[in-house]
C-alpha cells in the first residue's frame, strides 16, 4: 500500500539533480509549488483518455501539446479541465530548473546548484510530511526507498551504482561490462548442484524410495 | 485525472472542522503524515486485502478491523507501508485532532480537544 507519496529519492552524478519516485497519474499538483517559476519551454505528449467510459477499443492518437502557458498554475487549470493521460512531460523554467516526468512513477529535478537540490529536496519531502534527511549521506547513483517517513533503505541490486544521463558513453559501456559479469557469476552460481544435508536426504528418501540419491529426485 | 490534490473545501457547523474533498483518498494516505506527532487515542479502520493481478476475477476478499494497536501515525504509516490492504472506512482521533475517511470522497479533519 502506499503510505508514502514520495516512495524512492535518487541523486544525480552532477549533484544538481534527482529524482524522486512519485505516482506522476494521480500527483501532477505537485508541479503547482512551482508555480512561481515561469516556463520557458515545454514538452508534453498526451492521449485523451475517458475511463470507463470509453470503448475498449476505441484508441486516441498521442497527440502534442501545443498549447502556451506561463506557469505551472496555468498548464495545472488548463489539464484539470481535460481528460488527458500525461505520456511525456517536460519543462523547463526560466530559472534554469527542469523537470521531466519519466514513467508515471518518477519526476526527475535538474537545479543550477547543490546547495538548490538540496533545498528543493527537503522542501518537497516536507511537503509530502516525511524527512528531514540528511542528503550529504546520500550516495550519488544509488536508489534509496521510504522504509518509512524518516528511515531511507538503500537498494543494491547490482551492488553498483546505476547510470544516468551525465555519464559519459565509456562510462556506461563500462557499467555495461560489469553488470555482464555480475549477471554470469550469478548464472554460474545458479547452475551450480545444490548439495542436499544429511536431514534433507533422509526426508527426501522416505518420499522418493526408489531414489539413488544422485540424480535429481523429480 | 486527478491535476488537483483537493477538490473542495467545506467548512462544518461546529465552527471547529473542515472537509476537504479528495479524489481516490486512499491514494494519499501520506497526508497523515502530516499529523505525525499527535498521539493516536482512538482508532477504527477497516481494511480489505486488495487483489493481487493473478487473483480469480470473483475473488472476494473479506473485510477486516485493524486491531493492531498503533499510538502514532508514523508507526501505523510504517506497518501499512508493509501491506497489500485497501482501506474501506476510517476513523482515527488523535490527541487534538479528529481525521474521518469516509469511503474516500471526504477526509474531515477536525480540531478539537478530546478527552482521553
Amino acid at each position: 500500500m502506499w503510505s508514502y507519496l514520495i516512495s524512492t529519492i535518487e541523486l544525480y552524478s552532477n549533484h544538481k539533480s534527482f529524482s524522486l519516485g512519485i505516482d506522476t497519474l494521480r500527483n501532477l499538483w505537485l508541479l503547482l509549488h512551482f508555480k512561481d517559476l515561469e516556463i520557458k519551454n515545454k514538452t508534453i505528449y498526451y492521449q485523451v483518455d475517458n475511463g470507463i467510459r470509453q470503448r475498449k477499443k476505441t484508441k486516441h492518437p498521442i497527440r502534442k501539446m501545443r498549447k502556451a502557458h506561463k506557469n505551472t498554475a496555468e498548464l495545472i487549470e488548463y489539464l484539470s479541465n481535460k481528460s488527458y493521460n500525461i505520456l511525456k512531460l517536460e519543462l523547463e523554467f526560466t530559472n534554469g530548473w527542469k523537470i521531466k516526468q519519466r514513467a508515471y512513477s518518477e519526476l526527475m529535478f535538474y537545479t543550477n546548484s547543490t546547495d538548490e537540490r538540496n533545498q528543493l529536496i527537503l522542501k518537497l519531502l516536507n511537503i509530502a510530511g516525511q524527512g528531514p534527511i540528511n542528503v550529504s549521506k546520500l550516495e550519488i547513483n544509488y536508489t534509496y526507498y521510504f522504509k518509512s517517513a524518516v528511515t531511507l533503505v538503500k537498494v543494491n541490486f547490482y551492488d553498483i551504482p546505476s547510470p544516468d544521463e551525465f555519464w559519459s558513453e565509456e562510462q556506461v559501456a563500462e557499467w555495461r561490462r560489469d553488470v555482464e559479469a555480475i549477471d554470469r557469476l550469478n548464472e554460474v552460481e545458479e547452475t551450480e548442484p545444490y548439495v542436499y544435508s544429511e536431514s534433507e536426504l533422509l526426508d527426501m528418501k522416505k518420499m522418493f524410495p526408489n531414489w539413488d540419491g544422485e540424480s535429481e529426485p523429480f | 485525472m486527478y491535476y488537483n490534490l483537493l477538490r473542495s473545501i467545506k467548512l462544518l457547523s461546529d465552527q471547529e472542522s473542515v472537509e476537504f474533498g479528495i479524489d481516490n483518498a486512499y491514494d494519499h494516505l501520506w497526508l497523515l503524515s502530516h499529523f505525525r506527532e499527535q498521539k493516536i487515542s482512538n482508532k477504527n479502520i477497516i481494511y480489505k486485502e486488495t487483489p493481487s493481478r493473478r487473483a480469480h476475477k470473483g475473488t472476494v476478499y473479506k473485510s477486516h478491523k485493524l486491531l493492531k494497536p498503533f499510538d502514532s501515525i508514523p508507526k501505523l504509516l510504517e506497518y501499512l507501508n508493509s501491506k497489500r490492504y485497501t482501506i474501506i472506512v476510517y476513523f482515527m482521533s488523535v490527541n487534538i485532532v479528529k481525521l474521518w475517511w469516509l469511503n474516500f470522497p471526504f477526509l474531515i479533519i477536525s480540531y478539537v480537544v478530546i478527552p482521553y
